[in-house]
């Protein structure tokens, strides 16, 4: 297993940047997770990573070698492609020792091999059927296995669930977790879905517009986003966002959008002084809005009348629509027994919890 | 009794003929109802549409067979299988079906070859995207915009033995005085390779779409497994693309046996019937000779022996289609 790092990494298409001046470092045995929405750049770099993509500048390295030059087959990686890409014409066995055959190794390794992945992966019972007789469930678990038995430094995974159905893909994601762990490999995933990102990765790197935005354990991002765009990618539903201003009345500052005036914690006061009478983006996950203020916590909660919009029961809990300032708002709540569309609640922001954001720069203030 | 019998049965009779009616005028209803559901949803619609194509099938095919047929076994109105047994003794037929074979087997290699080659280079040429691969591509669909007989004027004048720009060029090689089409050991080989220019574009126009139908992911799949360019175009291209490489060749095959007419422009099945393939012998024997009952005989054997081939062909497509084929 290795390390893999990208240094000043670039890569464009003619005249347009795909990856821009990118620096990773991914320790060995970690599960790194390139996240963004499309077009972000993150499958680029996948592929360069791989080989498939000359960098146009900077350097790549996995381990301790320069890899630039080196070709696809001599770096030691496996890659599961978004398609599969299996070989059509050939049984689970072959596509899985195709490689291995090819490298020369002895028949009894080559067997070895791809039995012991096959058990791994619980598909002992397809080696023989062609890739077009599986279902797309099989057809991964066959991916991962050709990547399996190559024994490389490192995996790449291109979206490799974005084929399967949500359920299938729920189960997909707690196995790849587990083989992760089993196998002690260092993995490279990457996905736009913020939720496999989420809860595979050990470091997640949130990439926009062939940038790197943040990277860090998936907690650090969610609890502390660097920027708007990090923000609002990580978590589900996204972070709610409000244009405003903050003022200052009777030596407190406030955060003011539209009618509604809301007092910022203790704790952001000092931080916030040199924004005032400025237009700043202030920034609620869904979570953090109550029906009533925690007691222990009382001093920090701002209270705000809302009419509620649509109410979306999900079960244990549910999404509560609401529209504040002009802003279209979810909340997310454990009991709305007791509401209905229509209905002009309160709801108490928890502010200790919010997050404020410059309007030029979209960066993190608190 | 008896009297008292006769009402009974009658009524018997009648309660019958009302059953009977009734079931008659509940058939009736129901069939309105459907002629009604059938007018009102536009369910005639599709009957309609095919009925067009069903039309032109039976017009245009089923009749000129069935009426094909008939010529070969009706001598003067009377049923016989004289142009059947004549055939079969018959030196001429054997000859032009041995002809025949020959042709198809000769035109479809070369022409699966050369497609294939073409196909290959011009692919190659767009994928490292060597300057003039496109435009090559488009001269290489020249031949099959040329009509037939003015390509086969074109290479009779290129063909002359004395004046054709072939032996001249030839000459410089050292090589003189090949008659091209008119010995009976090169003209077989004129007329195939003729044919072979007239429709090889097409065949390079599929192929090359074959190839891009192999998605690049697997290209990519193979190039971290390890596979060099030929080892990819031999585990990954040619798999890939066999089946329709095998439909090619049967569609070849089945146009082949049938192709007549730039081999009657060059050499007219001569000469000494090196070139009469059994197409040439059927419009000979009809339109030269005037037995349209023995030509309808061989044009229902040459139907026979394409029909054959095709369901062999087709059989033993199913058997390796079943066994894997692409995703």
């Amino acid at each position: 297993m290795a390390n893999v790092s990208l240094k000043g990494f670039s890569k464009k298409f003619k005249n347009t940047v795909a990856v821009d001046n990118l620096n990773i470092e991914i320790e060995d045995k970690d599960f790194a997770v390139l996240v963004g929405p499309s077009g972000c750049g993150k499958t680029t770099t996948l592929r360069a990573i791989a080989g498939l993509e000359q960098a146009s500048a900077g350097e790549i390295y996995i381990g301790d070698t320069l890899v630039n030059d080196v070709l696809p087959k001599d770096r030691d990686i496996a890659m599961v492609f978004q398609s599969y890409a299996l070989y059509p014409h050939m049984t689970v066995y072959d596509n899985m020792a195709f490689g291995l055959k090819l490298k020369k190794l002895p028949k009894q390794e080559i067997d070895n091999r791809v039995q012991e992945a096959a058990k791994i992966l619980d598909i002992e019972p397809l080696l023989q059927r062609k890739p077009k007789q599986l279902s797309g469930g099989q057809r991964q678990r066959v991916a991962v296995g050709r990547a399996i038995v190559r024994k490389p430094k490192v995996f790449l995974f291109d979206e490799p669930l974005s084929n399967l159905d949500a359920k299938l893909r729920v189960s997909m994601r707690a196995e790849i977790s587990k083989l992760h762990q089993r196998l002690g490999a260092t993995i490279v995933y990457v996905t736009h879905d913020q939720i496999e990102a989420m809860t595979m990765a050990t470091k997640i790197f949130v990439m926009n517009h062939g940038k790197l935005q943040q990277s860090g354990h998936p907690l650090e991002l969610y609890r502390n986003p660097s920027n708007k765009f990090v923000a609002g990618f990580i978590g589900s539903p996204a972070m709610n966002f409000m244009d405003g201003i903050l003022k200052k009345e009777n030596g407190r500052i406030l955060f003011q959008i539209g009618d509604s005036k809301l007092e910022v914690t203790d704790s952001f006061q000092d931080s916030l002084q040199q924004y005032l009478d400025k237009d700043v983006i202030f920034g609620v996950r869904p979570e953090d809005f109550h029906i009533r203020p925690l007691h222990d916590e009382e001093t920090s909660f701002a209270s705000i009348k809302v009419q509620v919009e649509v109410i979306e029961p999900l079960g244990e809990e549910s999404y509560v629509h609401f529209v504040l300032g002009s802003e279209a708002m979810i909340a997310r709540m454990r009991s709305t027994e007791f509401m209905k569309v229509g209905d002009e609640i309160s709801l108490y922001i928890d502010m200790a919890k919010t997050h404020f954001f410059d309007k030029k720069s979209s960066l993190t203030i608190m | 009794m008896s009297r008292s019998m006769k009402p009974v049965n009658k009524t018997i009779f009648c309660e019958g003929m009302t059953i009977k009616m009734g079931i008659f005028n509940t058939e009736i209803s129901n069939l309105k109802e459907k002629f009604t559901r059938f007018c009102r949803n536009e369910e005639y619609v599709p009957y309609l549409l095919n009925l067009l194509i069903v039309l032109s099938i039976v017009l245009l095919f089923v009749y000129p067979l069935i009426y094909g047929v008939l010529s070969s076994v009706y001598s003067k109105g009377e049923f016989s299988v004289a142009n059947y047994s004549r055939l079969l003794t018959d030196r001429n037929f054997w000859h032009a079906l041995w002809v025949t074979v020959l042709y198809v087997f000769f035109y479809t290699v070369g022409i699966m070859f050369i497609g294939f080659v073409t196909a290959l280079a011009i692919d190659v040429g767009e994928e490292r995207k060597l300057p003039g691969s496109k435009i090559l591509s488009s001269f290489l669909t020249l031949p099959y915009a040329i009509p037939d007989v003015v390509g086969s004027l074109v290479w009779l004048w290129m063909m002359n033995p004395r004046h054709g720009i072939i032996n001249y060029l030839l000459s410089f090689l050292g090589i003189e005085g090949l008659k091209w089409l008119t010995s009976g050991d090169l003209a077989l080989i004129s007329v195939v390779l003729v044919g072979i220019w007239r429709l090889f574009p097409m065949h390079t126009l599929i192929i090359l779409a074959a190839f891009k139908t192999v998605p690049r992911s697997l290209y990519e799949a193979a190039d971290l497994d390890g596979a060099s360019t030929l080892q990819q175009f031999f585990y990954i291209t040619l798999p890939s693309i066999a089946n329709i490489m095998k439909f090619l060749v049967l569609l070849t095959v089945v146009w082949s046996f049938k192709r007549f007419t730039i081999i009657w422009l060059l050499t007219r099945g001569g000469p000494m019937h090196a070139t009469e393939t059994l197409a040439i012998m059927i419009y000979t024997e009809a339109f030269k000779f005037f037995d349209r009952g023995y030509a309808s005989a061989i044009a229902v054997s040459l139907l026979i022996i394409v029909g054959a081939v095709s369901v062999l062909y087709m059989k033993f497509f199913k058997e390796s289609e079943a066994e894997g084929g692409l995703l």
